[in-house]
């Protein structure tokens, strides 16, 4: 049994009784067992009840039931709430809270058959760039385990990349699916902002927001796209299928590329950037050169809007009606400063003081609404530059994995991001892809799309990876 | 940024930080702060404020009354509640 199949290919393997479904999840199960204790890429995973729900469905496919996920294994980063399961966010604030409902991208998937098999390890509260905030502990990247896997989404990345389970969900609000997947070499896709539902994702900054997927391939995001997408009434801003218009798939495509972004990149990861343009263009795509916007004004727009979004979205975390409590306290104000100090993290109170600052009455004007007005300059930026291409290429993360050692200070780590933040002020989609290895870590590049350009640029990935063969490279864990 | 504005920051915050933790939060905040200020450097006139990716309106809904009390649901996992209410430390003091 190879670990490392796409969904095509157990689709086929549970199709034709190659294997059964209790089978397969006792196989993921096992490499779990085996080598989850060197990435910690799970948080919680329940063998018993995942191995109960595979001879369940076994006898359904028996009865001729099947769906497009039916028998596959799906792991859940941990701000997904599952009824029922624990959903911490990997905070020791949420530690104990058990989830009341299912989120609707949960639900979409078990309708389509897929099997719950656990939460995945995240950033506390999806704020971070390595996973190494999160409560039950750093997440160790599978091609090099003394490496970071990326954040927030790193336990779903390395999960995937260690053949531990075939896909797994995660949640995008500055390039937390993108960077990690660069750095564990997989396939990492962030939908337009509104095609997937919010409902049940625990909130970081809702204007930024988006689930999305983790996959080994860019076939199988495209499969996870189709049976998650969908209008759900119960989010305020998933997009009704009367302004949800899909930019036609065509080829040649012309394709916008700055030269700029790559200024200061290690000439490794320079090189491979480049090989990739040269592969699109043999694909047949026409490169421009187009202007970007500023990174570093981008990046600071980003991080005054989201933490001023995070300061609000977690005010609700308050000790009264879920997650820990305080205990020995004799007030109320007591009790919601002991409960938050002793709940969050260092990195999730520096967001919320930030974010508090930049709305206090003195600095709202300065910082959100200046920061507002420089998103609206990137977002017709880009509106301007999806006028004259139909994607744009550009690096997923500036660097391979970094050492858990290393030494960073805050805006060291914002800076990871500069590549991916653009997309999220502007709610466009991206997906990230391998294009080679340096010094035998992965990286990646990101295909960016216009709003609603999603089966754009999940067709020119899968083309891509018809020409390239990083995306079946794995790490010798 | 400073330890007077980080208090006052952390009582908004519902936050307590110990000495150490408000030495280091001043040095970090500083660097975040030193780092976006670089957005006043740009002249923005004639931009509206981008609050939402997506020019989209408010969901509206028929105006129909439907049960959504989910009590046990809801309070199925609370950390103290009495009936249908969650106990708290006495917010009116004697």
């Amino acid at each position: 049994m190879d670990p490392y199949q796409s969904l095509k290919q157990l689709r086929q393997l549970l199709d034709s009784k190659q294997i059964s479904v209790t089978e397969l999840c006792q196989y993921f199960l096992d490499r779990i067992a085996q080598f989850d204790q060197r990435t910690n890429s799970f948080v919680s995973v329940e063998p018993e009840q995942v191995l109960a729900e595979a001879r369940s469905t076994d006898k359904t496919i028996d009865q001729g039931v099947n769906g497009q996920l039916t028998g596959i294994p799906v792991a859940h980063k941990d701000n997904f709430c599952v009824r029922g399961k624990r959903t911490s966010c990997c905070s020791n604030l949420l530690r104990t809270f058990i989830a009341p409902y299912d989120a609707t991208i949960v639900k979409n998937i078990a309708k389509a058959g897929g099997i719950y098999f656990g939460k995945t390890n995240m950033d506390e509260f999806a704020m971070g760039t390595s996973n190494q905030t999160s409560v039950w502990g750093p997440v160790r990247n599978p091609w090099d385990l003394s490496r970071v896997p990326g954040g927030s989404s790193g336990g779903s990345a390395a999960a995937v990349a260690a053949g531990l389970v075939p896909v797994a969900t995660g949640s995008d609000t500055g390039g937390s699916i993108r960077q990690p997947a660069s750095f564990c070499g997989v396939t990492g896709f962030k939908p337009t902002y509104g095609r997937l539902s919010r409902y049940g994702m625990i909130a970081f900054a809702s204007s930024l927001d988006q689930a999305g997927t983790l996959t080994r391939t860019a076939q199988d995001a495209t499969t996870m796209f189709q049976i998650l997408q969908s209008h759900d009434s119960q989010d305020a801003t998933s997009v009704p299928s009367s302004i949800n218009k899909k930019v036609q798939i065509k080829h040649p495509l012309t394709i916008g590329y700055s030269a700029s972004l790559l200024n200061g990149l290690d000439s490794d990861i320079v090189a491979r950037i480049e090989a990739s343009r040269n592969t699109l263009e043999q694909l047949g795509s026409k490169f421009v050169d187009v202007e970007v916007f500023d990174q570093d004004l981008a990046l600071s727009s980003y991080y005054i809007i989201s933490c001023a979004e995070a300061s609000s979205n977690l005010a609700r975390f308050d000790g009264v009606r879920y997650g820990s409590r305080a205990k020995s306290v004799s007030s109320i104000q007591d009790l919601y400063e002991d409960t938050r100090s002793h709940g969050f993290g260092a990195e999730v109170k520096r967001r919320l003081l930030a974010g508090t600052y930049f709305l206090s009455n003195n600095s709202s004007e300065n910082y959100v609404q200046k920061a507002q007005k420089i998103r609206r300059m990137v977002y017709e930026l880009y509106n301007e530059l999806f006028q004259k291409v139909d994607v744009v290429l550009a690096p997923s993360s500036p660097s391979t994995a970094f050492r858990l050692d290393e030494e960073h200070d805050s805006t060291d780590m914002y800076r990871q991001d500069r590549f991916t933040v653009p997309v999220n002020l502007c709610g466009l989609p991206a997906i990230s892809v391998p294009c080679g290895l340096v010094n035998g870590l992965p990286i990646g590049v990101q295909f960016i799309g216009p709003q609603f350009g999603d089966e754009l640029i999940l067709d020119l990935a899968e083309r891509f990876q018809k020409e390239t063969s990083w995306h079946l490279q794995r790490p010798k864990i | 940024m400073n330890s007077k504005i980080l208090k006052e920051l952390c009582a908004r915050c519902a936050l307590a930080l110990n000495d150490t933790e408000n030495e280091r939060m001043v040095a970090d905040l500083t660097l975040i702060l030193d780092y976006v200020d670089q957005i006043h450097a740009v002249t923005t006139d004639g931009f509206e404020p981008l609050i939402h990716p997506l020019n989209i309106g408010n969901v509206r809904e028929l105006d129909e009354p439907e049960t959504t009390r989910h009590q046990d649901l809801i309070q199925m996992k609370s950390i103290e509640t009495v009936e249908d209410f969650y106990v708290v430390p006495k917010v009116i003091k004697p």
